[in-house]
């Protein structure tokens, strides 16, 4: 990636006026565009997503100056190119991992995965994590993931008119009770090391 | 304005046009709610992923564009963890609970063409399937009636308790069913963890190595000490070696299916 932008004052000035003439008001579009770039790099899988949605809003400020308002460009779009641009820089030096290094897991002749043996430990510690969950979450989440295909589609479409909610909440939910999972496996794992 | 799901599972994989890339990029970058639709996006990729769902392209894309970081590593890990867990060995040959059949029929809104020709073949066919049942429907109503009957006083049965999980907790080391032993009816205690809403009734189908062998279609729930259980009487006769598996699908209210998991020998 190049060099990192240095922001000046009079650089963030006019950034903040590519947002708004209100100056609160810009304030908080700002906030929203850097949480959003957060996201946006989060989503393309990069590392360190802060300094980079920072990094673009630094580039951003550094050009502000000649942003044409009167073109009929969006704000947002205009810092979409600079947050496209320093992904594709730091794609290019991103390392590549042997596929086989990746994850634990063996393809079958269907095409779909499967865990390799050793992996029994983590279904036995699963088990216990599961135990630990409230009976609803753990029937939730075990039903949630127990079909495969057009299956799991119809199945989650069912789960989520039973419980009243849409698609993605049902998600949200089965991943809340997940992250509940993980911080169990976590602490399973660290005690039998 | 939604988004095509497809487009957003390219978008993770850089699968996408430059215009699409920039539709995608800009709403995430804008649009706060848009974050969950990714999210649900990127777990169905995922899954697509771990059950050979994509493409020989797609999954090519999606080990050099997705797979980048130990986060997502271990994101896919733990899926793969937990679809492995929760179908275990009666993967998708469980049968659906009953519930979810009739759901499925009130949902459909048939075509008018087709419907006249399709309800007699689906008479007919139903017709067929009374003949070849009758016996086993003869011994469902029998039992429905002792359903019905007081199931409190546990010395007129066998009886086995249960308790809710799947084939991981109900093989080696799990309940067993012994089928030779006397009795002709064996009652079937499963406690419920939860108190469940006022008015909650259940159903009960045994399944016996993934196949519905037996249904009840209201059950009774009991106050047991300080916590509630679900009672079925089952025929001994209906059984047969391999895992079993009782379902409590809630009729009106209450939650999602309960697993009851057994092995009969």
């Amino acid at each position: 990636m190049k060099d990192h932008y240095v922001l000046k004052k009079e650089d963030f000035d006019a950034l903040l006026a590519l947002f708004s003439e209100d100056r609160e008001e810009a304030g908080r579009i700002y906030e929203r565009v850097r949480n959003g770039l957060e996201r946006f790099f989060t989503g393309k899988g990069c590392r360190d997503a802060a300094q980079l949605a920072d990094e673009t809003l630094n580039r951003v400020a550094s050009k502000a100056g000649t942003f044409d308002l009167s073109a009929n460009t969006r704000p947002v779009t205009y810092v979409y190119g600079f947050a496209a641009k320093i992904y594709l820089e730091q794609a290019r030096v991103r390392p590549t991992v042997p596929i086989d290094q990746l994850l634990n897991l063996r393809l079958l002749d269907s095409g779909a995965f499967e865990f390799e043996d050793p992996h029994e430990m983590a279904l036995s510690r699963l088990d216990e994590c599961l135990s630990e969950l409230s009976d609803p979450d753990r029937q939730l989440i075990v039903s949630y993931y127990s079909r495969e295909k057009q299956e799991r589609i119809d199945l989650r479409k069912r789960l989520a008119k039973d419980l009243g909610l849409r698609p993605e909440i049902l998600h949200m939910k089965v991943f809340r009770i997940r992250q509940s999972l993980r911080i169990c496996f976590k602490r399973r794992l660290d005690r039998e090391k | 304005m939604a988004l095509d799901k497809k487009i957003m599972k390219n978008w993770l994989i850089g699968a996408t046009s430059d215009a699409e890339n920039e539709h995608v990029g800009v709403r995430m970058i804008e649009d706060d709610a848009f974050a969950a639709d990714m999210s649900l996006a990127e777990s169905e990729l995922i899954e697509e992923y771990l059950e050979g769902g994509l493409t020989e392209a797609e999954r090519e894309l999606f080990e050099l564009n997705y797979l980048v970081n130990d986060e997502r590593r271990e994101l896919v890990n733990e899926v793969a963890l937990l679809k492995k867990y929760s179908g275990g060995s009666n993967k998708v040959s469980e049968p659906l609970p009953i519930r979810t059949w009739l759901d499925t029929v009130f949902g459909w809104r048939p075509n008018p063409l087709v419907f006249g020709p399709v309800v007699i073949l689906i008479l007919v066919l139903l017709g067929w399937q009374f003949l070849l049942n009758s016996d086993s429907n003869e011994l469902e109503t029998r039992y429905a009636e002792i359903n019905r009957e007081d199931v409190s006083d546990l010395s007129r049965f066998s009886q086995m308790e249960l308790y809710p999980g799947t084939f991981r907790n109900g093989g080696n080391g799990g309940p067993v069913f012994k089928i030779g032993s006397s009795g002709e009816s064996v009652v079937f205690r499963m406690p419920l963890t939860f108190t469940p809403s006022e008015g909650t009734q259940y159903g009960a189908v045994l399944t016996i190595n993934g196949k519905q062998v037996f249904n009840v279609e209201k059950i009774q729930t009991l106050v047991v000490g300080s916590s509630q259980e679900a009672r079925v009487v089952l025929p001994r006769s209906v059984f047969e070696k391999g895992q079993c598996q009782i379902i409590l699908t809630p009729k009106i209210g209450g939650h999602s299916p309960i697993i009851y998991t057994f092995m009969a020998e």
